[in-house]
């Protein structure tokens, strides 16, 4: 037997950003053949272009959701072969050139980067293909990029940005069936169903057995932290659920507002698999040491999907993994969850466990030795949470499932009121508890009630003992449905985002009515702030740290106070509620509750 | 025939430098609560706001002497109006009322109720001026000075019409009756004041403001501005609109007072360097030293001012005499403009303190303020851009890196200073909610629709 290499590692290796080499993650100089992941986004957008009236298709989103991917995907629909395709991409991807005819004999044109063009120049593009009849223009532009543009020419393009935010608010896709806004930013990596995206570069990555061929014949196989990630996520009997809760908490991440882009997929997912390392790292220390076992640890996939095995530079560089270990499940201590870890400490699946803290407490005499035994007993914690988030068997306990464990204890609610699975029953408990949370982020603090005060906003913005309430609100008033139906609540058929892209809902709507004929005001609520709202129910206070978002559901609750016809006023005086009547003769009575 | 008095002369000096004898005791937010007050007198007299033309329209006065009276707990049992108010609903009323009550900066002691006022949240908060004469409550100016007349002709004076009418507007959704809970019991309490409303007035003050030609600068401009995109939001509550205002309107003055001083003093208008950070630095002392210059400014200003209006005068003169008095002893002429700009600033939050060592900065709610006045709702603009044109060419703030290299301090302090100065501005803007982060590090400030 001797050391081998395996190819798919190396292919893996070369998304990492610690790489000098990054080359591969930019679809203009990415070998044609490499993965092909399918999208939603991609089918449709090829029916968007064969629509009869269509013009102008904008891809917009951070950079790194495959726009260019995408357009590369049309040329090579187009017939064209993928080498030449590539090159097109580089050289004549910028609105000059046609590139064939879609249905209706539309001819199309591609425009890669509206980057590339300053904003005056990238206008004017954007102008001709608005007017061009008898063509379709895709161009891929970042958010920022795209704003500037319109700046330019806001009587022709302003179309475009009411598109982009109409998106954002309503869900839409166009206004005028001619240009067309799609912004990726809505695309889930972790959407639920058959072939989200994650799942499908897990089953490419580290389920095909044929691409860790290589590594049964490797000496180091034993001691490579590598292989043992591909065991434990792609061949061993768990596994399967194993990248399920991997998906799962992509999700969160997405859920709790942070974008996550299909490059950054491939960055982190690569960095789990392979721990950032290659084989000839793990070859190297083989041979140092053939049954070394205690440095693998930071590069199995729990840990090196936290970072664990990079620097803290490296970590912040990307977005995602600053949005993995925002909800790390190492820094959340749950009793029971850690009462169970430290009993299987000694198994067998110890088996690349990181150093132990001394036992005997009474070794560590001077205080860099107690500070040493702290930090390795924090790190032996973490490992074991982490690893735990994905072992453990999943049972119905709210207070152990994946969300509890990452520190969003209210996300199993957060997903059953998305997906619209509460009973009556929990439905009427939630809304309670988003009516006590609200209540106390205006500064109210009484028992569950059925009606919503809603504070007069003179008494928010600072810390006062009393205040008025300007309304009471039935809590039948009070309603909650996840984004895609609000959309399709607000507008129709029109709401087209959905489907066009790889889904998942990431937030609940809370509609609040104030009369029967009245619009209801929103509030739209991700799960960070889901859990913001629900943890003031139970008695956080934190005005300083989450000034913003406080600050924009006071503001966003402040419309519905507004003048009453009620003679009675209700004042909160130190938590006590007392009413008030004025009387004939400008006669200010107490009225007895 | 005797002449002038030192203090009449004094604030002949001030008022013909600034249009407005400035004084320490209408520092900070009462000059926007006398703004308010004139707004929502004209109101209640049935004017339009603003309303053009070379006079200023008579206006209310409203006491709110009960309500404020009742805020401190100075109302006694023999006081009219003291019965229609239940037992039981004294102490939550009072409670109310105190938690409505401005705080002002650098106070010590709590007020008495001719010291308290009430934050004009709602339209029927709103009130003027009033004393303890002989024990009885009085209407008649100690705060309210002419500065924020001074302000209401500034915006009243605007030759862009089309800003009038949104300033209009807006001001008038503010002063108007809001009907609201608060507002109602706001109303009821009003009618036991002990002093009525007046009937419409104009005092000489305003008299003398509203028919003197003021001075221009470019606060003047942004005064209008600023108001004007403040009150237009549709999308900001009310409460937090009138906040705003507190903030932006004394700010504009004690600028636009500043700026005056420095052309008279034949300083150079360099913007103003900024610190942000919470801990000493090079550029806090750049800062300090540029407070040091303003405060100066203001002094040499008054002296030459009052130079100028004695050597006018011939030599008999009998006022003359007071203002060789005057320029002999300073003290009198420069304290109260210059401790009104100073202690304005301080109080909205341009400098970090009231007294002691003292620097430029902007705290949160100014730094919010400057958003809500700067950027139009609906609108965004790239961070870099709102530091380098909003607030250093239009403010003239130094903040950044490129902004102090404009302002030639490269060969003073390391521009890195500064740009780590500008991130503070990023954090500040990021907490407030007001920074959108794009993907490709576009950074954008606005005050964003519900994202």
């Amino acid at each position: 037997m001797s050391l081998r290499k395996n190819g798919n590692v190396d292919k893996l290796a070369a998304y990492l950003p610690l790489d000098a080499d990054t080359s591969q993650l930019f679809q203009e100089y990415v070998e044609p053949t490499s993965e092909v992941i399918s999208t939603v986004a991609f089918d449709y957008l090829r029916e968007v272009i064969g629509r009869p009236a269509s013009r102008l298709v904008v891809l917009t989103g951070d950079a790194g959701h495959g726009k260019t991917h995408l357009c590369f995907r049309l040329l090579v629909d187009q017939g064209v072969d993928e080498k030449t395709a590539q090159e097109m991409i580089l050289n004549q991807a910028d609105g000059s050139a046609d590139h064939g005819t879609v249905g209706g004999g539309k001819v199309l044109r591609l425009i890669k980067d509206l980057s590339d063009f300053t904003a005056e120049d990238a206008a004017a593009l954007l102008d001709s293909a608005l007017a061009a009849e008898g063509r379709v223009t895709v161009v891929c532009a970042n958010e920022g990029r795209l704003r500037r543009a319109i700046q330019e020419r806001v009587t022709t393009l302003g179309v475009l940005r009411e598109t982009l935010e109409d998106g954002t608010r309503l869900g839409k896709i166009t206004n005028d069936h001619v240009s067309y806004v799609i912004n990726l930013n809505f695309q889930s990596v972790a959407a639920n169903g058959g072939s989200g995206i994650a799942k499908q570069l897990l089953k490419s990555w580290v389920q095909d057995q044929r691409r860790w061929r290589a590594c049964s014949s490797c000496d180091a196989r034993d001691v490579c932290p590598i292989y043992e990630n591909h065991r434990t996520l792609g061949s061993a009997s768990e596994s399967e659920d194993r990248r399920h809760r991997f998906v799962g908490l992509l999700r969160l991440v997405e859920r709790c507002a942070t974008v996550v882009t299909i490059r950054e997929l491939f960055i982190v997912t690569s960095l789990a698999i392979t721990g950032g390392l290659r084989c000839e790292d793990v070859h190297r220390r083989y041979e140092r040491s053939h049954r070394g076992r205690d440095w693998q640890h930071p590069h199995l996939y729990h840990q090196a999907l936290f970072g664990e095995s990079i620097g803290e530079r490296e970590r912040d560089r990307v977005r995602l993994l600053r949005g993995l270990r925002q909800i790390d499940p190492a820094r959340v201590a749950i009793r029971s969850v850690d009462d169970e870890l430290a009993a299987i400490e000694g198994d067998r699946e110890g088996f690349f466990l990181p150093p132990l803290p001394s036992v005997d407490q009474a070794s560590a005499r001077t205080r860099n030795q107690f500070q040493r035994d702290a930090v390795s007993q924090r790190r032996l914690m973490g490992f074991l949470r982490r690893r735990a988030l994905f072992n453990d068997a999943a049972d119905g306990d709210d207070l152990r499932g994946i969300g509890a464990r990452t520190g969003l204890r209210h996300a199993a609610l957060f997903e059953a009121a998305v997906d619209g699975n509460l009973d009556e029953k929990q439905t009427v408990a939630l809304r309670d508890d988003l009516v006590s949370g609200l209540e106390a982020i205006q500064g109210v603090r009484r028992p569950p009630q059925a009606n919503l005060f809603i504070i007069d906003p003179a008494f928010t913005s600072h810390r006062s003992s009393a205040s008025v309430v300007a309304q009471q609100l039935p809590a039948s008033r009070i309603d909650f449905i996840s984004q895609s139906s609000f959309w399709v609540g607000q507008d129709g058929p029109t709401a087209e985002l959905k489907a066009a892209l790889d889904w998942s809902d990431r937030s609940v709507f809370l509609s609040l009515t104030q009369g029967p004929d009245e619009l209801p005001v929103t509030l739209e609520l991700d799960m960070l702030r889901f859990e913001l709202v629900l943890r003031y129910a139970e008695g956080l206070t934190a005005r300083e740290h989450f000034h913003a978002d406080l600050r924009r559901i006071t503001s966003r609750l402040a419309r519905l106070a507004t003048a009453t016809d009620s003679s009675e006023i209700t004042v909160l005086v130190g938590g006590e509620r007392r009413r008030i009547s004025i009387d004939v003769g400008n006669r200010v009575r107490a009225v007895d509750a | 025939m005797s002449g002038l008095d030192e203090t009449q002369a004094a604030r002949v000096v001030a008022r013909s430098c600034y249009g407005s004898p400035l004084a320490q005791q209408e520092r900070g937010f009462f000059v926007c609560l006398e703004l308010l007050s004139v707004l929502r007198g004209h109101f209640l007299s049935g004017e339009e706001l603003l309303s053009p033309g070379d006079e200023m329209k008579d206006f209310i006065r409203v006491s709110h002497d009960f309500a404020r009276r009742l805020a401190v707990g100075s109302l006694h049992r023999d006081d009219e109006g003291f019965e229609s108010i239940d037992l039981d609903a004294r102490e939550p009323l009072q409670a109310l009322l105190k938690s409505l009550t401005l705080s002002i900066p650098g106070q010590r002691r709590a007020p008495e109720w001719f010291g308290c006022y009430l934050y004009p949240y709602v339209g029927e908060l709103v009130h003027y001026d009033t004393v303890r004469r002989r024990n009885q409550p009085a209407l008649e100016r100690y705060s309210f000075r002419g500065a924020g007349i001074l302000a209401h002709e500034i915006l009243r004076t605007d030759p862009n019409h089309e800003r009038v009418e949104r300033a209009q507007r807006g001001l008038k959704q503010l002063v108007t009756n809001s009907g609201t809970a608060l507002g109602k019991l706001a109303r009821a309490l009003h009618s036991h004041d002990h002093v009525g409303d007046s009937d419409p007035w104009l005092g000489e003050v305003e008299q003398a403001i509203a028919g003197a030609a003021l001075p221009e600068t470019k606060w003047t401009e942004l005064l209008r501005r600023g108001v004007a995109n403040i009150v237009d939001r549709t999308e900001t509550p009310g409460a937090q609109r009138i906040e705003h205002l507190m903030h932006w309107v004394p700010y504009c003055i004690a600028r636009h007072a500043l700026e005056i001083s420095q052309e008279a003093a034949g300083q150079s208008c360099a913007p103003i360097v900024v610190d942000l950070r919470s801990s000493s630095n090079p550029v806090r002392d750049l800062s300090r030293t540029d407070l040091d210059r303003s405060r100066w400014a203001i002094v040499n200003a008054l002296l030459a001012q009052a130079e100028m209006i004695r050597d006018s005068y011939d030599a008999e003169h009998p006022d003359r005499k007071a203002f060789n008095t005057l320029l002999k002893s300073r003290e009198r002429l420069i304290k109260g403009p210059r401790a009104f700009v100073t202690e304005t600033l301080a109080a909205v939050g341009a400098l970090n303190s009231t007294s002691g060592r003292r620097w430029f900065t902007i705290h949160l709610p100014l730094m919010e303020t400057f958003v809500h006045a700067l950027v139009p709702e609906f609108e965004e603009i790239e961070l870099d851009r709102f530091i380098l044109e909003e607030l250093c060419h239009r403010l003239d703030l130094v903040l950044d890196g490129k902004s102090a290299a404009k302002r030639g301090l490269v060969e003073q302090v390391d521009l890195a200073e500064f740009d780590r100065n500008a991130e503070f501005a990023a954090t500040a803007l990021r907490s407030l909610g007001l920074l959108t982060e794009y993907s490709d590090s576009t950074r954008m400030v606005g005050t964003g629709g519900d994202r």
